[in-house]
């Protein structure tokens, strides 16, 4: 939206088309509402709980639409509660200034609306007389409609949705090159109507420009604060929905290839997930070669990145010759996100271990492989179950010693009133500590350990499920994998391997993955929320699965393989007495 | 490496470039040493060299590896998809080549002069092609330990570097992060380590490469040397007024230094001198450094004949070094890097002249101060112009430091010196490895020669 005040296109409420005296019945206009089809209609969710139908979308389009569901008096009460449509209550100003329209059915609408005398309560996007209703809209600050209304911050008048339109394959999402509407209702019943003309995108490219949008949005107090309350309205799980069928649809067109010494098991395989940054590649092969047993252990790339493919497999024929490493490439058409790429690889290993490594991530001694494996053998098995590592910064200090969860209480404060907005925080054990020091590095349980190295036993990944394929892009999906195997009964646990881990240099991040993590924060946050409030919470956590655990020690080998850095010797000199007055 | 091998090793010697196609030092002293295996008789020596597109006729297609120009034993190889950064090739074919190469020849001896061109990642395969061979690498700079040209000058404020480290090298090329200095030094560590031994033309060099990570005891000191293509000359009666430069006109060999001097001595009054300048490729000095030289040699041209004391004489073959070097009584080297060897010293002692040079890298710790020759402050004109005016003056001096000045190192020495590395027992190599920060690896560590200067 421009803001010059002449590009938009204002519809107003009272303008909407009255039935001249000759025209005949108005055709029934229907809006397919989730919720309210679900309240008014008990057996469609016993339908979807019992399987017979796959989501309430999918019983109207096969079912309810034929009945015309949407025509009865209960289902209307519920969907405008209460409240009749408004054709004369006054002009409301309004604009939809970008309309994005993914190839599976989900819109991305974004506008601002006037609607400081009654709220907007829903809106449907219309084709004919039938629309998909929702009441998740959320909200954001609009600063160049409050400068063109010439109203002082105080009002959230820009919205936006995103929304699955009808039920993939059915009558409205296959046919979405027709003219549609928007229907904005406002609580007060007054209706808003505006023609749309969407831009029809890939679901990929809908993605990111949803979450890209996300990023940036201004809002009346704390931009995260306020961005949790927006996702609650529905935003969120409708970005939820969108990334996991994308994700999905990504991953089962992934395209294996194999390269090097073939064998049909492996003591390990190393997973790695490349994003924008081919040369990692090569320097994992080059530096994970050189370790002794290095050759048991099998590595699968698989690529988000689609630009790479023929770079990546240029460098997988030269790593075969160079290294004789075996390495396998699972190259995926688009980016699927870490969680989804990650379960991909792992459906391809020929390993019970399967080991989750960043790209940026380096051993720092030659030993690795056998400390891997002297843990795996020597350790009790609930240790070993799902483990990371200590990982170093460029300059020897520890950047991860395990991670630990913290609450931050964010407060709303609106005219409404103030509100508690608790947000989950996740943090490293021992950021920046010394080298020397083991206080952060020793085997223990912890409540969770950085994606960027985790070693799991394969048949328990794949009983966790493996990484929740929600998630968007990247982030949480580790601390989200940790704590699904403290809820069955096995905590993450850490051993001391030593890497290198240049953190955030591994991939090309852009605005669209700031928005991804907010999303991914919002979601960690509402799924795991109460277990960590109630006994995750802090450096250190009650929870009986991190507490009175017996130590384990390491093996001779691990010792061995580990290169002790050594501590600095204390400063000798004694402390010079202070000058005595004469 | 087999006992037959040592009866009558196969060497394979891996070179940037061949001389003939570019020219260089390291390359040059590559091609010395292997017509000089050749001419002792005691080996057989294969020489690939590697081109770029500077000759794109001499690709043909679909070929990697071709002969080159109907010379015995003379390969080259043909460089395609080079990243720079990393140093290797992004293609599948030019691995596959080098490495059919390898099965080949069945080297007992892989001696690569230089990683540049062909990639830093041919010494791994070569180690897992032939499991057996001996592996020497010879340094010709830093490019290992430095992303900046190898020179380990400081482009902050064009000091000498000491030693790399990630914010160190981030400051001198603030468009990479400090992190992608560690995953460089890893990457090139990993493999170096393939190496059995590392040479160094010069012993400060070694202290350098200590300090980066290679252990002590699997880096010597060999000495370039070259054959003889000049003669000591009795020198003409009178005074020793004529200086020279020899070599080329960018940053790092300090010709505006030397300029600078001839400025200030000529505003003292001081002109009873001249300089040859012997060189070219000013094209590759930066623009300033580009701007201020031709605006000297423009001035100077302006002057009448009898007031210039600069004469820029142009680029030079070696044919032509003898007539070059019978115009000058001194040479001049004021390099403002490390110059680990200076090639140009060499040159000046096989034709007897006493060297000026700067007071730092390979030139200080081969030139004698006040016994072959003379030391300045690097990159001061100040220090240099004084020192003009002293070997212009001062009665005897030229023909003290003259009989001072040592035989340069002869190829055979080079020979005898790789030669020996080449079929020695070696101990069991220490691994290198990435200092923690923190940590210290052993420095100072002492060179030790197979070969001393001659």
């Amino acid at each position: 939206m421009s803001g010059n005040g002449e590009e938009f296109d204002l519809i107003f409420g009272d303008k909407n088309p009255a039935p001249g005296p000759n025209a005949g019945p108005a055709p029934a206009i229907a809006e397919f509402n989730e919720q309210a089809y679900v309240a008014a209609y008990p057996e469609v969710g016993r339908a979807v709980s019992a399987g017979s139908a796959a989501t309430p979308r999918e019983h109207y389009a096969r079912i309810g639409r034929a009945e015309r569901r949407l025509q009865s008096a209960h289902y209307l009460a519920l969907l405008s509660g209460g409240q009749p449509d408004r054709i004369d209550g006054g002009h409301v100003a309004f604009n939809v200034d970008t309309v994005v329209m993914g190839s599976t059915g989900t819109v991305f609408l974004v506008g601002w609306i006037d609607d400081r005398t009654s709220p907007l309560a829903s809106a449907s996007v219309m084709q004919d007389a039938e629309g998909w209703n929702t009441r998740g809209i959320a909200r954001c600050r609009r600063p160049d409609v409050e400068e063109l209304l010439g109203a002082r911050g105080g009002h959230a008048f820009g919205f936006w949705l995103v929304h699955q339109l009808g039920h993939p394959g059915t009558a409205l999402a296959g046919d979405m090159q027709g003219a549609m509407t928007l229907r904005a209702r406002l609580a007060d019943g007054r209706v808003c109507l505006a023609n749309l003309a969407p831009r029809h995108v890939p679901d990929s490219e809908l993605r990111d420009t949803i979450v890209g949008h996300f990023a940036h949005l201004q809002y009346l107090g704390s931009p995260q604060i306020e961005a949790f309350g927006q996702l609650d309205t529905g935003a969120g799980a409708a970005i939820l929905a969108l990334n996991r069928g994308l994700s999905s649809t990504i991953a089962s067109a992934a395209h294996i290839e194999r390269f090097g010494p073939a064998r049909a098991r492996f003591a390990a395989s190393f997973i790695i997930c490349l994003l924008g940054r081919p040369e990692y590649f090569f320097l994992q092969s080059a530096l994970f070669a050189t370790g002794a047993g290095a050759g048991e252990i099998e590595f699968i790339y698989v690529s988000n990145s689609p630009e790479l493919a023929e770079t990546l497999q240029k460098e997988a024929r030269i790593a075969e010759r160079v290294y004789g490493l075996s390495v396998t490439l699972v190259t995926l058409p688009g980016n699927a996100g870490f969680s989804v790429a990650n379960n991909a690889a792992a459906r391809v290993a020929r390993s019970g271990r399967l080991v989750f490594v960043n790209p940026d991530v380096f051993p720092r001694d030659d030993g690795w492989a056998v400390c891997h494996a002297h843990i795996l053998q020597g350790a009790p098995a609930e240790h070993t179950m799902l483990f990371g590592a200590p990982l170093h910064y460029d300059d020897g200090s520890l950047m991860h010693g395990g991670m630990y969860f913290e609450v931050d209480q964010g407060l709303s404060v609106t005219a409404g009133g103030v509100r508690t907005v608790p947000m989950i925080r996740v943090e490293h054990y021992g950021k920046g500590a010394p080298a020397w020091s083991d206080a952060h590095t020793r085997p223990r349980p912890v409540p969770a350990v950085t994606g960027a190295f985790i070693s799991a036993d394969r048949a328990w990944f794949e009983r966790l499920g493996g990484f929740t394929g929600e998630y968007v892009f990247g982030h949480y999906e580790d601390a989200d994998l940790c704590l699904k195997s403290l809820q069955h009964g096995v905590p993450a646990w850490l051993h001391d391997i030593r890497f290198w881990h240049l953190e955030g240099k591994g991939s090309v991040r852009r605005p669209a993955h700031e928005g991804g993590s907010l999303v991914n924060r919002w979601h960690f946050t509402r799924t795991w929320g109460r277990l960590i409030e109630a006994s995750l919470c802090g450096r250190t956590p009650t929870h009986p699965l991190l507490n009175g655990v017996p130590g384990w020690a390491p093996l001779q080998a691990e010792a061995v393989a580990a290169t002790p850095v050594a501590r600095p010797a204390r400063r000798t000199k004694e402390r010079q007495a202070p000058p005595v007055a004469p | 490496m087999s006992a037959t091998a040592a009866l009558r090793p196969r060497i394979l010697l891996v070179s940037l470039f061949h001389p003939e196609l570019l020219r260089g030092g390291a390359q040059q002293v590559c091609y010395e040493l292997f017509e000089g295996l050749k001419a002792g008789g005691a080996c057989d020596v294969t020489l690939l060299a590697s081109s770029d597109s500077l000759y794109p006729a001499l690709y043909k297609p679909g070929a990697r590896i071709t002969g080159f120009d109907g010379k015995l034993d003379e390969f080259l190889f043909l460089m395609q998809d080079y990243d720079y950064w990393w140093h290797k090739t992004g293609s599948p074919q030019v691995v596959e080549a080098f490495a059919d190469f390898l099965h080949l020849i069945q080297p007992d001896i892989v001696h690569f002069h230089h990683f540049f061109t062909y990639g830093v990642d041919m010494l791994t395969l070569t180690r897992r092609v032939l499991p057996q061979a001996r592996i020497v690498f010879t340094f010709h700079e830093f490019m290992s330990i430095c992303a900046a040209d190898g020179q380990m000058v400081r482009r902050t404020d064009r000091s000498l570097c000491t030693h790399a480290s990630q914010v160190r090298c981030h400051q001198c090329l603030p468009d990479r992060a400090p992190e992608q200095f560690l995953t460089r030094r890893m990457w090139f560590q990993a493999h170096l380590n393939r190496v059995d031994v590392f040479t160094c033309p010069s012993r400060f060099m070694i202290g350098h490469y200590v300090r980066w990570g290679i252990p002590p005891g699997r880096i010597r000191h060999v000495t370039n040397g070259q054959r003889p293509y000049g003669t000591r000359d009795a020198p003409l009666p009178g005074p020793k007024t004529r200086f020279g430069f020899f070599g080329q006109f960018v940053d790092n060999k300090g010709v505006h230094v030397l300029l600078r001097a001839v400025q200030l001595l000529r505003a003292e009054g001081f002109t009873g001198f001249t300089v040859d300048l012997n060189g070219d490729n000013l094209r590759y000095a930066s623009a300033p450094v580009r701007e201020e030289i031709e605006a000297f040699l423009a001035a100077e041209s302006l002057l009448p004949p009898g007031e210039r004391i600069v004469c820029w004489n142009g680029g030079y073959h070696v044919d032509e070094l003898p007539g070059r070097m019978a115009r000058v009584d001194w040479c001049i080297v004021p390099s403002t890097w490390w110059e680990v060897f200076g090639l140009v010293i060499s040159e000046a002692w096989m034709f007897g002249k006493p060297v000026i040079c700067s007071n730092v890298g390979g030139p200080a710790e081969r030139v004698e101060h006040d016994v072959s020759g003379l030391h300045f402050q690097m990159g001061d004109h100040r220090a240099l112009a004084r020192t003009i005016r002293r070997a212009a003056t001062e009665d005897g001096l030229w023909d003290r430091l003259a009989a001072g000045v040592p035989a340069p190192p002869t190829r055979t020495a080079m020979v005898d010196g790789f030669m020996h590395l080449y079929l020695e027992p070696l101990p069991a190599p220490e691994d290198l490895r990435t200092a923690m920060a923190g940590e210290r690896l052993p420095a100072g560590a002492h060179a030790r020669d197979s070969a001393g200067d001659g």
